[in-house]
């Protein structure tokens, strides 16, 4: 066989590409003279990836002007920042949407929805100018920092908070000195900022990214001092967000969060391997998924997941097979816990091993709280009524503390919100509805929990499925897209599908929007009020990040242009791009267009971060 | 065995077992107990569009016996239901306003639509003696409308309810305005698969097959008898072609059959598809068009009927 050629190439590094290309050795040498990097321990980082290395690629040095907004409430983090000089000032009430450069999306009246339906401008991708360019204060960061230094990734526009200094004077603001971390939760977590952090004087910041405020972590020092900073700040307020936690007295509470412990699993980017990981079988998926809790070992820790997702397994034959999902909030092992703490009539004393695994998909966050810390803290404060129903029937019947005055509660508490455990699965009752059918007919339940999971569907909040039995293909719902969109459908009626219902590719407006991560103005949002994500185009820079983020593909980038047809242009005569989506017809007065125009009840937005509505509209089609 | 034994032991009495038979069987009919499903949703509206036809009929045949015109009132009544059944079709072309979903709008044609059907019973009741065609060209025209629009209905309802089902079943989902690309791209691979043919009998055996079969197979569009019915006959005529090329093939000319095969069977899955969906929306062209006509009709049938009942 004859040899074939070699090409030379080359091997793309971690730091190819630096967060600022403008770090000098210098720089880095200054930081590292200052807390608190002074105080790491060089020798704990790898050889590959040295400390310096990381100051000089994962950081960027930044002074801001008085006023400047450094985060923005609600935009998602991929930075957190560390003050070096000057202050900064941390806004403690919600901001109006127009202060941070956003344009509320008002209800549009009848008159208005229906003259402008009427009058369609004929053009594809049409904008009004004010939609195009933003109404904020817009300056270039890279130029202001480094005038003489041209660097096109880092034109990043910046905002300016209007009246600052009068929130200063009104108390509204905390102050953040030299030494003080901001936005490490939301970046780890990858979650929101819960706050506004605008420039004080002098204020000089260090903008550590994502990756490098991971490896930072290699010290331990560092790593204690940022989760001591979670675990004062913030740890326990995400308990009490937990509703099976809202019951415990504060003092208690106090005790949870000193034994808690802060776990990761997974890789944090997830969407990276989207693509590979769906074409596994799910046997194959299941085996490479990282194993949090193993079933059949003894219950050492109540989890709760933070953010993520966890698959819950359970051994059947010679494979695992999926009985739930869960998501940020929700519990595991909080059945064999009880029933180990209170003593299941069936199990006699013996502690009840886990009946399930836990698995990260793609990436899980967990809290663990210590079966001794829960039983003491914890248990005597939970209501019986949101115990999994075989421990709140020990707890009734077993030998344990069960007053009449308990019992008397229980008719009262069916109102609490039902909470998600994992149990739900083991105890529904099978039919023959349960076995796939041939024609697509029914649906198998793990087959469609493995067919959400593999797909990650599982993190979406406002999925369309379209029931494919009742679906005529009529495309009235793209129709009824476009004719509310200027002519411009959000979607295609186009996706996977399993058996008979068919997961369009339509935004989800994720629980976990990983478009959202790279968004370097934060026109990418999620909504506070009603929770979806939106795009704010007028500050949309068009650089696709979104788009390619996006595992599902349901992002697009279009080139805009005026209401007569002229495309807009910037001084390079590049066309001016806007990432566009699905936004749930948000500014309509009809709600969203594709689910009303659906004559036979073929479509359907629903939340898949949890089983129950899917499972209620599957009942309902009967 | 007397009451006081039936309640010692807690058996039900002949009268008690029926009545609960019954409240379970009407449950079971009607989905009750549990979330509102689409069976309860029918047999209630069923139900409620009975209970009124029932109250119309006995009105009607108390007008009848007061001598007042009954025709006028169940006439008055199908103009309502006409004009309320081609309201959706406004409905549907304004998507922006809230009116509430098609579907809701969709249940209400449905039994409006039932509904009206009763009604032109007690509006027409020589109906009942045979006569389903008025006489006249007005009322006849009518009457030929009346009944297409609802027989096209009923139709619909069945075709928008088994047709989706068959969709799904057959190879993948293709939107119909994307058949033809796919059509051409099948009959590209078909060509290309015969240029990779390499053994000379495959290229002369398959080739001729190609050139009298295939290519015609691939190209044409199907006919317009497959549209109305579609079927496997083609398929299988032009399958059982290549099955029998097997035994002049060696084995990668079997190879290629086999991939052309397949070709086959998706370009027929292609063809199925594009007659269901285009049946579906021929149905609604024709139902709705009908539909216009007779609201047309039946506008000048009523002006001059009053003219009529006036005088």
């Amino acid at each position: 066989m004859a040899q074939l050629d070699s090409i030379n190439v080359h091997r793309p590094r971690r730091w190819d590409e630096p967060l600022d290309p403008l770090m000098t050795d210098g720089d880095v040498d200054w930081l590292l003279a200052r807390m608190p990097f002074a105080a790491l321990d060089a020798k704990q980082f790898p050889k590959s990836i040295p400390l310096e290395g990381v100051l000089k690629n994962d950081c960027r040095l930044h002074r801001f002007s008085p006023g400047q907004v450094i985060v923005r409430e609600g935009d998602y983090a991929n930075s957190a920042f560390l003050v070096l000089d000057g202050n900064a000032e941390l806004v403690t009430r919600a901001l109006p949407p127009e202060q941070l450069g956003r344009r509320d999306i008002e209800k549009q009246s009848w008159p208005a929805t229906l003259w402008k339906f009427l009058r369609p401008s004929g053009v594809r991708e049409a904008r009004a100018p004010h939609d195009v360019t933003p109404d904020v204060e817009i300056h270039d960061r890279a130029s202001t920092e480094a005038e003489n230094h041209e660097s096109a990734g880092d034109s990043q526009p910046t905002l300016f908070l209007q009246d600052f200094a009068g929130l200063v004077r009104a108390g509204q603001t905390v102050r953040l000195v030299a030494g003080e971390l901001f936005g490490e939760v939301a970046t780890m977590l990858r979650g929101p900022h819960g706050a506004t952090v605008v420039a004080g004087e002098n204020a000089t910041l260090l903008e550590i990214r994502l990756q490098g405020l991971k490896m930072l972590q290699s010290d331990t020092a560092f790593a204690q001092r940022m989760e001591d900073h979670y675990r004062e700040h913030w740890l326990a307020i995400h308990l009490r967000e937990i509703p099976l936690l809202r019951f415990v007295p504060e003092s208690n509470l106090r005790n949870v969060v000193e034994h808690t412990q802060l776990r990761s699993f997974g890789r944090l980017q997830w969407n990276a391997d989207y693509a590979k990981t769906r074409k596994l079988s799910p046997a194959e998926q299941i085996a490479s998924e990282p194993i949090v809790a193993r079933e059949g070992h003894q219950v050492t820790d109540l989890i709760v997941v933070r953010s993520g997702f966890g698959r819950v397994c359970q051994s059947y034959g010679a494979a695992q097979r999926t009985t739930a999902y869960l998501g940020k909030g929700q519990v595991f092992g909080l059945e064999e816990i009880t029933l180990s703490i209170i003593g299941s009539p069936s199990t006699s004393t013996a502690p009840l091993p886990l009946q399930h695994s836990l698995h990260a998909v793609g990436f899980l966050d967990t809290l663990h709280i210590p079966v001794e810390c829960f039983a003491r803290e914890v248990l005597p404060h939970i209501r019986r009524s949101e115990l999994p129903p075989s421990a709140a029937d020990a707890m009734l019947h077993g030998t344990s503390t069960t007053t009449k005055r308990e019992r008397r509660g229980t008719a009262r508490t069916t109102d609490d919100p039902v909470l998600p455990t994992t149990h739900k699965l083991d105890v529904q009752t099978k039919t023959w509805d349960d076995l796939p059918s041939p024609t697509g007919t029914s649906f198998e339940p793990t087959g469609l929990l493995e067919f959400i999971v593999q797909n990650r569907y599982n993190n979406g909040k406002q999925a369309m499925i379209i029931d494919l039995h009742r679906c005529t293909r009529c495309d009235d719902c793209v129709k009824a897209c476009a004719d509310v969109h200027d002519g411009n459908p959000r979607f295609a009626r186009i996706g996977n599908h399993h058996e008979r219902l068919q997961f369009v590719q339509a935004c989800m407006h994720c629980t976990d929007p990983v478009c959202m991560i790279g968004c370097p103005t934060g026109a990418l949002h999620r909504d506070e009020a009603t929770g979806l994500v939106r795009v704010s185009e007028n500050i949309c820079i068009g650089c696709g990040v979104c788009a390619n983020g996006c595992p599902y593909d349901n992002i697009e980038m279009v080139a805009v242009a005026d209401p007569k047809g002229r495309p807009y242009v910037d001084d390079k005569n590049k066309p001016i791009t806007k990432a566009t989506k699905c936004d749930m017809c948000s500014g309509l007065p009809s709600g969203p267009a594709c689910v009303n125009a659906c004559p036979h009840d073929a479509l359907v937005r629903i939340d898949l971060s949890e089983s129950p509505p899917l499972e209620d509209w599957l009942r309902r089609r009967t | 065995m007397s009451s006081i034994d039936r309640r010692s032991s807690g058996e039900l009495s002949a009268s008690q077992k029926i009545r609960s038979s019954a409240v379970q069987a009407l449950q079971q009919m009607s989905g009750g107990g549990r979330a509102y499903s689409f069976r309860r949703r029918r047999v209630m509206s069923m139900l409620i569009v009975l209970a009124v036809l029932a109250a119309v009929t006995v009105v009607a045949a108390w007008m009848h016996t007061a001598l007042l015109h009954s025709g006028v009132m169940t006439g008055w009544m199908l103009m309502s239901c006409l004009v309320l059944l081609i309201l959706i079709g406004v409905r549907r072309r304004i998507p922006v306003l809230p009116l509430g979903t098609m579907s809701t709008w969709t249940q209400v044609h449905i039994y409006s639509g039932a509904f009206s059907i009763g009604v032109f019973l007690l509006h027409v009741p020589a109906i009942m003696s045979g006569q389903f065609i008025a006489s006249g060209y007005l009322e006849g025209s009518l009457s030929v409308l009346f009944w297409f629009v609802s027989g096209s209905g009923v139709y619909g309802i069945i075709a928008s309810r088994r047709l989706p089902w068959r969709l799904t079943q057959v190879g993948e989902q293709v939107r119909m305005d994307q058949i033809p690309w796919h059509r051409e791209q099948l009959s590209l691979a078909v060509t290309r698969e015969i240029h990779t043919l390499t053994n000379p009998s495959a290229i002369a055996v398959i080739g001729e097959f190609h050139r009298r079969y295939l290519n015609p197979y691939f190209i044409r569009k199907p006919s317009l008898l497959y549209l109305a019915m579609p079927s496997s006959l083609r398929r299988r005529r032009v399958l059982a072609g290549l099955v029998e090329l097997n035994r002049y093939l060696e084995d990668e000319g079997c190879r290629a059959s086999g991939r052309l095969a397949a070709l086959v069977r998706r370009r027929d899955d292609l063809d199925y598809q594009y007659a269901l969906q285009l049946r579906l929306r021929v149905w609604v062209m024709l139902h709705s068009t009908a539909s216009i006509m007779l609201v047309v009709l039946a506008i000048i049938h009523g002006l001059l009927a009053m003219r009529f009942v006036e005088s």
